[in-house]
């Protein structure tokens, strides 16, 4: 494959690039989706394809091809060289790589049970006998299951003299029950929602969720739900626990942190960032106890990996520390747009077919000190929330609200009283300055996004986002209506 | 190509009935910020799906390697796995015995789109904002495929679809606005005029209101309205959700539901868009009535659950093995006035250029919440005077449909899976904001 990709590099070299890269995905992925007692959709993808990236008189090329077969090479080089010569035509600024030196190496995710040798019935199975527990609630109409399992190889070369070869296993597995009743539909998912819970793994995540002995439980609490109130609107204090935080981080401190948005390449579409470049050293972003970690390295998490897709090295760094901003995630295109002359490593792209931007790594909160019975004990009135359901937040990534998918009104330190639809409605840093308890390492997960939207064209990305329950003070609950 | 295609993977399947999906297309976008091109790709693709279908039991691949040794492999797999398949009585025969080819006929402002030519609109669209210290950022794109759907039981649709689509998001200190075009020809396309329209825009958020959270009367543009009515369109009329009682559908079906001015079609035949003829399972496309003066009186529907609910199949059926059906092509009629005459008609409203960030929070209601952006002007006796923070709603839109008040005789083409849905601006009384932004 070195082979293809050396041609690739000359070829573009000739044609007048002065940077040049490759990246050649081969991805294979089985999904199994079953629905009240039936495999609903079962599908393999063996997908493959190449995508060059050109810097030609200081404007930028992309160009792809599902085709593997070498005679792609020339007419893929020349649309991707065509194309820099057409951007360069509208360029104010110069193109400044960063000053990353350039890999030769081999990288793989671990896993102990390669799920591709694992029989289908075995997997069929295991869905079908959850399917059959959820649905012996009688107001659980609904039961789906999902598992999914990814390999994927990437060889990446660039005209610095990269070579390298990362190989790639992710495995994803989850349930949902939805009951219908009283002109009223309500879902809770296991181990959390669109899909269920993805790793860097083999088949030994699938064993290691429990997924059988929730099923009762998760199938209780949905059918409760039909009976339950939503939570009135008001200001409480608001406990949320892993999974919501997950998104929580993300939405509010992972995208506003993108470098791209900051700097307003995205404002056409996703937005901008109210992150701006003139105050994020000095920006209170939160309480002194909110620290966020962004983390390439982190053990089986779907942002994981040796190099991103400009061939940097996997890293660690804080993007918030004691409360205040620290670091944007960059690739080795912006950097220098904030005087940094190495990237922070955060370029990827969702497929051959699409172009390396920035985007999310793993993005944890640390963990903090309190026992999570000791947060609901120290709560006079509030709301526990969790369960991913519905997520909305502006342009700049300020005013966020979320839904989610069940809830607990909590008075004087005990939980008292299940609702549905409960919602919370906050601005960005307010929010997360009001942070004033977070559970401690124990009660500390990972857990695995892989929906994450960005970029046109569009681009699916996965990552994983650590965290464990966590109070903030005086938050607006409920739905609001005039 | 694709014949000899299909005709391998038809010899080599031991499966009792065969299918491919044959997916040929090249997606080509410019995208600018900070008045300059960041990013410019083309990917071609081609994948094919095959599809078994053996004794009531069903399984498929995809690959996007066509050589006889892969072709060969990934048929040979498939039919293994089938043997381990549960059966499912609920599966349909696969469609036979047609030749058809839709109509393919690119107008000439389409085929000479480039690369250059994308750069050309870009450039110039930037040198009429930056003339008036206005800065640009957005996307020129244009994307064109084809997918050819095969049976072994003679059966052969192929059907296209092109697009070209500009986006304009113009900023100065006093706001942000943005103006986008979509269509399958260039030939209404006028970058002068829409990099014009965004100035003008600008020009109205020189003077700023601050406005809280409350109920008001509002004017969605038609890509506002756009954004807000595709939640209707994917939960609302499938014969799948109205069997599994998770829309209103099932409890309001024959009812009206909404403002008698609302009248909505599935058109999979609109002349101007890419018109559909069969679905994905092969049944003729038809074109329903899904809201006909406010009344709810039809669903859309596929061969299963036309079957199983005793009514006529529209041919929506776009996922053969999940039975889920969508609207294609969907247009809402306009009125008799135009946006501009809905204006200057309005004593007390607030004018919203587009939407953002929508997600339902109800599927029943459609309680959907989202944020205004790129603009939100109050209208005062008939004019707009200032433009105003942003919002964010949480409302239903089935209490929005009821409350509306006028929708314009002008409609947009906007964006939609297939084809476009072609939508009016609409005013709508009393819609809920629940939060409100600084900026
Ligand atoms: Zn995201």
């Amino acid at each position: 494959m070195f082979d293809f990709c050396d041609k690739v590099l000359n070829y573009a070299e000739l044609l007048g690039a002065s940077y040049a890269d490759i990246r050649i995905i081969i991805r294979d992925i089985e999904s199994l989706y079953t629905k009240n007692g039936k495999l609903e959709n079962y599908s393999i993808n063996n997908i493959e394809g190449f995508g060059v990236r050109v810097i030609c008189d200081n404007g930028w090329g992309f160009a792809s091809s599902s085709n593997l077969d070498s005679s792609q090479i020339e007419k893929t080089v020349r649309k991707a060289v065509s194309i820099a010569k057409a951007s360069s035509k509208v360029r104010k600024e110069p193109i400044i790589l960063s000053k990353d030196p350039p890999f030769q190496d081999r990288w793989a995710s671990t896993y102990l049970i390669d799920p591709f040798t694992v029989p289908f019935d075995n997997k069929l199975q295991t869905l079908l006998e959850i399917d059959e527990i959820l649905r012996n609630e009688p107001s659980v109409k609904i039961a789906e299951g999902y598992m999914e399992f990814r390999r994927e190889h990437k060889y990446f070369a660039s005209s610095e003299n990269a070579r390298i070869l990362q190989t790639t296993i992710v495995s994803g597995a989850g349930y949902s029950a939805t009951a219908v009743g009283n002109e009223d539909v309500q879902t809770r998912s296991y181990p959390m929602s669109f899909g269920g819970q993805y790793m860097q793994m083999g088949w030994e995540l699938v064993e290691s969720l429990k997924l059988k002995e929730n099923a009762q439980r998760v199938a209780s609490e949905t059918a409760a739900l039909l009976n339950a109130k939503e939570p009135e609107p008001k200001v409480r204090d608001l406990i949320i626990g892993g999974e919501q935080l997950s998104l929580q981080i993300h939405e509010s401190c992972g995208h506003p942190s993108e470098l791209d948005r900051v700097l307003g390449y995205e404002e056409n579409y996703a937005g901008s960032s109210f992150i701006t470049v003139d105050k994020y050293r000095n920006l209170h972003y939160g309480s002194h106890k909110v620290n966020i970690v962004a983390d390439s390295t982190l053990p089986n998490g779907l942002g994981t990996f040796g190099y991103d897709d400009d061939g940097v090295r996997a890293q660690r760094f804080f993007v918030v520390k004691n409360g205040l901003y620290q670091n944007y995630l960059t690739n080795r295109e912006l950097a220098y747009t904030i005087n940094e002359d190495r990237s922070r490593g955060c370029s990827r792209a969702d497929n051959f077919s699409s172009v390396p931007i920035i985007r999310m790594i793993n993005l944890s909160l640390l963990p903090g000190d309190d026992k999570f019975e000791d947060i609901i004990a120290a709560t006079e009135d509030g709301l526990y929330v969790d369960g991913i359901k519905t997520w909305s937040i502006d342009q700049m990534r300020l005013n966020f609200q979320f839904t989610c998918q069940i809830g607990y009104l909590i008075k004087n330190g005990k939980m008292i009283e299940m609702v549905k639809n409960p919602t919370y409605q906050g601005i960005t840093p307010n929010f997360w300055q009001s942070c004033d308890m977070i559970a401690s390492e124990e009660y500390w997960k990972p857990w695995g996004v892989i929906n994450c939207g960005k970029g046109q064209p569009a681009q699916v990305m996965m990552m994983t986002h650590g965290a464990a329950p966590a109070r903030f003070k005086n938050v607006m609950t409920g739905i609001v209506r005039h | 190509m694709v014949d000899q295609i299909a005709k391998k993977v038809f010899e080599l399947s031991k499966a009792e009935q065969t299918e491919i999906f044959f997916y040929d297309g090249v997606e080509a976008l410019t995208r600018f910020g900070q008045n300059q091109i960041t990013q410019n790709v083309e990917s071609q693709s081609q994948k094919m799906s095959i599809r078994m279908l053996d004794k009531q039991k069903t399984a498929s691949m995809e690959i996007s390697n066509f050589s006889d040794k892969t072709i060969k492999n990934a048929v040979d797999k498939l039919y293994q796995i089938l043997q381990h398949q549960v059966q499912d009585e609920r599966l349909q025969p696969l469609p036979e015995d047609l030749n058809f080819k839709a109509n393919d006929t690119i107008p000439e402002s389409f085929k000479k789109l480039d690369e250059n030519i994308r750069a050309e609109y870009v450039k110039k669209a930037l040198y009429i904002l930056n003339k008036q210290s206005v800065s640009g950022a957005g996307i020129c794109s244009q994307s064109k495929y084809n997918v050819t759907h095969m049976t072994s039981k003679n059966y052969s649709h192929t059907f296209y679809d092109w697009k070209f689509a500009f986006s304009l998001s113009a900023k100065n200190e006093y706001g942000i606005t943005r103006e986008e075009f979509q269509g399958t020809t260039l030939d209404n396309f006028n970058i002068d005029k829409l990099a014009n329209k965004c100035i003008d825009s600008l020009n109205f958020s020189k003077e700023k209101d601050r406005i809280e959270a409350n109920k008001y009367d509002i004017i969605f543009t038609p890509e506002a309205f756009a954004e807000l009515i595709q939640y209707l369109f994917y939960f609302s009329f499938s014969a799948k959700e109205f069997y599994e009682k998770t829309s209103f559908m099932a409890f309001k079906k024959g009812q009206q539901v909404f403002s008698p001015l609302l009248t909505i079609l599935n058109n999979p035949h609109a002349t101007d868009s890419s018109a559909l003829y069969y679905d994905f399972e092969g049944s003729p496309t038809k074109v329903v009535k899904l809201v006909d003066k406010g009344y709810c009186n039809n669903l859309i529907s596929n061969r299963y659950f036309s079957k199983l609910l005793n009514i006529e199949n529209t041919g929506n059926g776009l996922s053969p093995t999940t039975f889920d059906c969508f609207p294609i092509n969907p247009e809402i009629e306009g009125g008799s006035r135009s946006l501009e005459q809905i204006i200057q008609s309005s004593d007390n409203a607030l004018l919203i250029n587009r939407l953002h960030y929508l997600n339902i929070i109800d599927p029943i209601t459609l309680t959907v919440t989202g944020m205004t952006r790129d603009g939100v002007y109050k209208i005062e006796k008939g004019k707009i005077t200032t433009s105003t923070n942003n919002l964010r709603f949480t409302e239903s839109i089935l209490t929005a449909l009821s409350n509306i008040e006028e929708l314009s005789s002008d409609r947009q083409q906007c964006e939609w899976f297939i084809g476009f849905m072609k939508v009016p601006a609409v005013k709508i009384k009393q819609f809920n904001f629940s939060s409100a932004t600084d900026f």
